[in-house]
């Protein structure tokens, strides 16, 4: 149950026959970076840092070249000038930071009440089968239904406005952390439940000291994805009731056949989901692992 | 293993019952709607337009068979959810002509080489024409249509940049408020009913058919406001530079199949209020009889000054509000010479209209100047 | 395999070792008969949804909200008889169906290949990633406007945007798969004289493939849904215009009946064919389980 560093350095891609795995997509092509040694020095992130940055660098650079070259019209293709013009009105206009600032409050309190709501729920369902049993198969369903499907729905619930919205990124987000919460548990080694319960823990304690802490990681990585499901489902949710965000901004350009406007909507999305995950949350995850996590070797 | 087999074989009979009942209905993808064939080498055009009660004219001509009788083969596309939708599909070359309203405003500004050659709503005979426009109060709202002021401080819903924002800020002026009087909240037609019931808005300004099926759902609504010509509605037969080009003639003809229809609906309404249903499946009759009476009050094909001067009053709100850029040049995109060739070999298809105010005829190459227009046009 | 399981905990159901001696007949043969039930497949997969569905309909009917604006279950099967007699819903379900067969048949042959270039040379890898994360950070909805553009309002659009949605979480799990082969393996095969194809098609594919099924899994659920919100918003055909369509003409009934009818459809598609298959290269070939988020 021991996550030294020594074992993570040593074999980069050794797969713990007797462990588990991370669970979830994660970048090991980032984790190789990190383990060459002195993985954080300044100096070291800086060097990660451009390294990330120089694909992408690339692709606007050939995005100029092409435009460049078939000049199609600026309605249908805009060159990388148009776009950062219009990103700059954006900002110097100050609409940039309303449409950020209702976007992430939005997510913000969306992604609160997920948290809040779906983690309790996840453990409950890990650690009791008669719950699982009963719940899975409406999990299983709910993955179907997108959250623009819910709209007509939850503006009737939740009346027409921002409430509806945030119903939507809950729901969006809700049914990835439970059920990476409910793995979570399920993957605590049944000795450790046993020993716990032998010692005579309380439910609470139990919760607290056990299930929580051992479901940890996998919680973590629940939570990424979750928001990964959350800020896409904001983006298609803020097509209603919204007279700010990034979504309203982007269905609004369409309107207007402002191409230029539209692609730098994508790339702030983009951006800012980048930012977000690299900055944030793959740290997070990544010292969750390192603190409590029991799988060997792939933290 | 068994038990996989058997899983795999549930799966395979589930599928096969799926795919037959698939199989048995009619595949709706790309599908095309011909309208018959002519005696010489019809002539073959594609013809688009919006899921909306204003715009029956189009597959309602196409199926009382006046596309024919000019000798034209009209291919119907099927309809397009909103009007940018609409010119995105002429500009991309899928479709000659497209039936569209303010939308073109930005999208000629945009770069859309397009030209107006027509109108399947609207009026040439005044400056604002808004009939298939209403608003529709909460019951407990406390707004009263006859009196504009009762608006202050309620929360109306709109959908921003469109026509019905445009109207509300004529209602704004006529009552002597501003903008900041009331609180706009951006609402689409289809989530207006919603809207109104949840509480979410006061009262919703949309255009037909939503007000009539909005009173329906939300008890206690009520349709307080209809008209009363605040704003120019507008909507344009739209077709690419090059397309009025290179086929004048076939133009021409459309027109006039269309005016033909135009009228034929002016003079039989529930007759269009039953293709109505048919072409906007699931719509009710009554709904449609309703919306259809107010419609015909709009059904003028012609061009006259006061289109100019309504386009320009548009683009002019738009500009205001941001939503597009100041200078919109109307003379650049009106094309008047066919319908006006239209209005002339075949003046009993407009009869029975309001007469164009003298002043307000145009003759090709009309150069559009605000103040004569304004003059020249009833409000 | 691991004596810690690699498969979720699977507790005994409750009441399989009856715990209490001396209960009375008929509390006995209740539990008989409870066993009985859960025993089966089918009554563990409907069974939640029985007071789902009833409380759905007391909702309802106790009209708690205006009929308007939500419908009960009698009333939704009423307009699925009605669409299906009509030919409609068979027309918009083949419809969405050949969509997503388009989408997920262009999804997987891009991006499995792509996946395993990626895995395989770290020179790629290292070049792609920050791209792949960029773009899948992208909303496969905010695509749509530009796509429309470009390609108005085709097949080819709506592929697309399947395609986007499904690639992602597909390379990424045969990268992950990749990954999670020992290395032990590899270099036993290579000191046996296996070439670089022997090794690729006979230790890594087979390794990487609980991954990659998982990958395809996950890849489904997300075109799926991009298929939905697709057609909602490009629509002029298929459930998911179905369903907002019929608000047009202030019909609310339609908005239940495509959520039903999607979420059965996904459900038979993901209980008896996805999760099967998923399972089947586990237990065939799967040394560790990759857990995906929404299994």
């Amino acid at each position: 149950m021991t996550t030294p560093r020594t074992e993570k350095q040593a074999t980069a891609a050794t797969a713990p026959s007797t462990g588990r795995p991370r669970p979830g997509g994660r970048p090991p092509g980032q984790q190789r970076k990190r383990k060459k040694g002195g993985s954080n020095t300044p100096a070291a992130r800086a060097v990660s840092a451009l390294w990330f940055l120089t694909p992408l660098a690339l692709l606007v650079v050939v995005w100029l070249v092409v435009v460049a070259i078939t000049d199609p019209p600026l309605r249908v293709f805009p060159q990388v000038g148009d776009v950062l013009s219009a990103l700059g009105d954006m900002w110097s206009s100050g609409e940039l930071f309303d449409h950020l600032g209702a976007s992430l409050r939005r997510m913000g309190i969306g992604a609160a009440i997920a948290i809040l709501t779906a983690l309790p729920f996840g453990i409950a369902l890990g650690s009791s089968a008669a719950l699982s049993a009963f719940f899975s198969p409406l999990l299983r369903f709910s993955v179907a239904l997108a959250g623009i499907a819910w709209i007509p729905v939850a503006t009737l619930w939740f009346g027409y406005g921002d409430k509806a919205v945030i119903f939507i990124v809950w729901n969006a987000m809700f049914f990835a952390i439970t059920y990476n919460a409910m793995l979570g548990v399920r993957q605590i080694p049944t000795q450790l439940l046993r020993a716990a319960r032998s010692m005579g823990t309380s439910r609470l304690r139990m919760f607290w000291e056990v299930l929580l802490p051992g479901a940890l990681p996998s919680v973590v990585t629940g939570l990424r994805v979750g928001l990964g499901y959350g800020w896409r489902g904001l983006v298609a949710a803020e097509i209603i009731a919204s007279n700010a965000g990034l979504g309203y901004a982007l269905f609004q350009a369409q309107k207007y056949f402002q191409t230029d406007v539209i692609i730098a909507s994508m790339v702030i999305i983009g951006v800012l989901w980048l930012l977000m995950d690299r900055l944030m949350l793959a740290p997070l995850e990544k010292r969750t692992v390192e603190r409590w996590g029991m799988t060997g070797g792939r933290g | 293993m068994f038990r996989a087999t058997r899983h795999i074989a549930v799966a395979a009979a589930c599928s096969g019952a799926l795919l037959l009942a698939a199989c048995g209905g009619d595949s709706t993808v790309d599908d095309d709607v011909d309208g018959g064939s002519g005696g010489t080498e019809p002539t073959k055009l594609s013809a688009g337009y919006v899921s909306a009660i204003d715009q029956i004219g189009l597959p309602a001509g196409v199926e009382a068979g006046y596309f024919d009788e000019q000798n034209l083969n009209v291919k119907l596309k099927e309809p397009y959810p909103t009007g940018v939708d609409a010119l995105n599909a002429l500009q991309a070359g899928e479709v000659d002509v497209v039936q569209v309203g303010t939308p073109a405003i930005a999208a000629a500004q945009q770069g859309i080489d397009l030209v107006l050659v027509g109108n399947y709503t609207g009026s040439s005979s005044q400056l604002s024409i808004d009939e298939t426009m209403a608003v529709v109060a909460g019951g407990d709202s406390g707004i009263d249509g006859k009196d504009l002021s009762t608006l202050r401080g309620k929360r109306i819903g709109v959908s921003e940049g469109s026509i019905n924002h445009l109207y509300l800020l004529g209602l704004l002026e006529d009552a002597g408020l501003k903008a900041g009087d009331i609180e706009i909240v951006n609402t689409e037609p289809p989530d207006m009913a919603v809207a109104l019931e949840t509480g979410g808005i006061d009262a919703g300004i949309v255009w037909d058919p939503w007000p009539i099926t909005m009173t329906e759902q939300v008890d206690g609504s009520e349709e307080v406001l209809r008209g009363g010509g605040y704003i120019p509605f507008i909507g344009y037969l739209v077709t690419t530079r090059e397309y009025a080009e290179k086929n004048p003639a076939v133009i021409e003809q459309f027109l006039t199949a269309r005016a033909q229809t135009d009228q034929w609906m002016r003079e039989n309404p529930d007759d269009a209020a039953d293709s109505a249903t048919r072409w906007l499946p699931g719509t009710e009759k009554k709904v449609a009889t309703e919306a259809m009476k107010h419609n015909v009050k709009q059904l003028d094909g012609r061009f006259s000054a006061c289109n100019y001067l309504a386009l320009d009053t548009l683009a002019g709100l738009l500009a205001e509000q941001g939503n597009v850029e100041k200078g919109f040049d109307v003379n650049k995109y009106f094309q008047p010479e066919p319908i006006l060739k239209v209005m002339k070999d075949n003046p009993d298809l407009f009869a029975d209209l309001p007469p164009v105010p003298d002043a307000a005829v145009i003759e090709g190459g009309y150069t559009f100047d605000r103040d004569t227009a304004a003059e020249a046009c009833p409000s | 395999m691991a004596s810690d399981t690699a498969k979720p905990v699977r507790r005994a159901p409750a009441g399989r070792t009856p715990r209490k001696s001396g209960a009375s007949p008929g509390v006995v043969r209740a539990r008989k008969v409870w066993l009985w039930l859960t025993r089966r497949a089918a009554f563990r997969n409907l069974g939640p949804f029985v007071p789902v569905v009833a409380l759905w309909w007391l909702v309802a009917e106790m009209g708690v909200f205006d009929e308007a604006f939500f419908v009960g279950p009698p009333r939704v099967v009423e307009e699925f008889g009605d669409l299906m007699e009509k030919g409609i819903l068979p027309g918009y379900l083949t419809d969405s169906l050949t969509r997503l067969a388009y989408g997920v048949g262009f999804g997987l042959a891009i991006g499995l290949p792509m996946g395993f270039v990626v895995a395989m040379f770290a020179k790629v890898r290292r070049f792609c990633w920050p791209i792949l994360l960029f773009f899948q950070a992208v909303a496969d909805i905010a695509w749509l406007p530009i796509v429309i553009v470009w390609f108005g309002f085709s097949l080819t659009a709506v592929t697309f945007v399947i395609v986007y949605t499904i690639v992602f979480p597909l390379m990424l799990s045969v990268v992950a798969g990749v990954e999670q082969v020992p290395r032990e393996l590899l270099r036993a095969a290579r000191s046996l004289g296996a070439g670089r194809t022997r090794v690729f098609f006979e230790v890594i594919l087979p390794g990487a493939l609980p991954s990659v099924a998982g990958g395809i899994r996950t890849g489904l659920g997300y075109g799926w849904r991009a298929l939905v919100a697709a057609e909602i918003i490009v629509g002029t055909s298929g459930v998911g215009f179905m369903m907002f369509d019929a608000r047009r003409v202030g019909d609310i009934s339609q908005v239940f009946l495509g959520m039903a009818v999607l979420g059965i459809l996904w459900y038979a598609l993901d209980a008896m064919v996805l999760a099967p298959f998923e399972r089947a290269t586990v237990e065939r070939w799967g040394m560790v389980r990759s857990l995906e988020a929404d299994g």
